[in-house]
């Protein structure tokens, strides 16, 4: 599952949108700023590190959302 | 007087568990996923300094940031600005994603006090009555006389009495914003990155 992430630009600090999915893909990211034209995207070596984390934490997230069926 | 008694009704009921159960099951689902979302942080967003220290410092991500620069000529250059900047791995981790967002416990109870009644009477009188001639001026003619009477009575009253009462408990619970110490760190590193040129 692909989750939204935020970070700020590194430039000028408006935030940046992206997505897991996408971020791993390979993609870069605009900086929400229309004055600041800096884009970002995750350097190669880094996916498969990001990755795993991602995917450590949907499982948490599935378990998260186990727990609260259970609740309901 | 009616909705008084109704009222009394519910006294009996296990109020405290039939709503605080499910908002205590949250809070307890809640409490547990923050401690692993904790877990996970420490165990996947920070490595030790060395192995001789228990110290942890946060795994860093490199990002590469391409930006476009103003030439002299007050037009954009052609080739962007590659830089490297590093954030720590916990920033990609939408931490606060994870929590029971609202529980809403609409309980509904209807009490209705119901009396219904039907009184039926039914009489009946029967009169007979003889007489060996009506009247004994006129014994002249003797005849016997025979009279029938029969007065009937039915009755029937019905109603139905009813009262009733609503109680209706709706609770929202919301979440929390990420802990002030949390915001802090996060806060810290955002401000402290700095852009370095690409190793080509
Ligand atoms: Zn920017």
């Amino acid at each position: 599952m692909s989750v939204k992430i935020q970070i700020n630009c590194p430039d000028c600090h408006s935030p940046i949108f992206m997505e897991s999915m996408l971020l791993l893909a390979g993609q870069s990211f605009k900086c929400s700023n229309p004055e600041c034209r800096t884009a970002i995207s995750l350097s190669l070596s880094e996916s498969e590190k990001v990755a795993q984390a991602f995917n450590k934490f949907e499982h948490i997230r599935e378990n998260a959302v186990n727990q609260a069926r259970q609740v309901s | 007087m009616a909705t008084k008694n109704i009222a009394n009704q519910f006294s009996g009921l296990p109020m405290k568990a039939l709503i605080g159960a499910p908002l205590k099951a949250a809070t307890d689902a809640n409490a547990m996923i923050a401690q692993s979302q904790t877990q996970f942080i420490i165990n996947n967003c920070f490595e030790k300094i060395s192995e001789d220290d228990e110290s942890l410092r946060p795994i860093m991500i490199t990002f590469q940031m391409e930006r476009q620069v103003l030439t002299a000529q007050g037009a954009y250059s052609k080739s962007p600005v590659k830089m490297d900047f590093s954030i720590p791995l916990m920033t990609l981790i939408p931490i606060n994603s994870l929590a029971i967002e609202t529980l809403k416990i609409s309980f509904q109870m209807e009490v209705k006090s119901s009396r219904e009644f039907t009184r039926e009477t039914s009489s009946e009188r029967q009169q007979r009555s003889n007489a060996k001639g009506i009247s004994n001026n006129y014994k002249a003619h003797e005849f016997d006389t025979e009279l029938h009477g029969t007065l009937s009575s039915k009755g029937k009253d019905s109603g139905n009495a009813s009262s009733g009462a609503n109680y209706e408990v709706s609770l929202t619970a919301g979440q929390l914003p990420l802990p002030k110490g949390m915001t802090a760190i996060l806060d810290i590193f955002t401000k402290n990155m700095v852009p370095l040129p690409t190793k080509d």
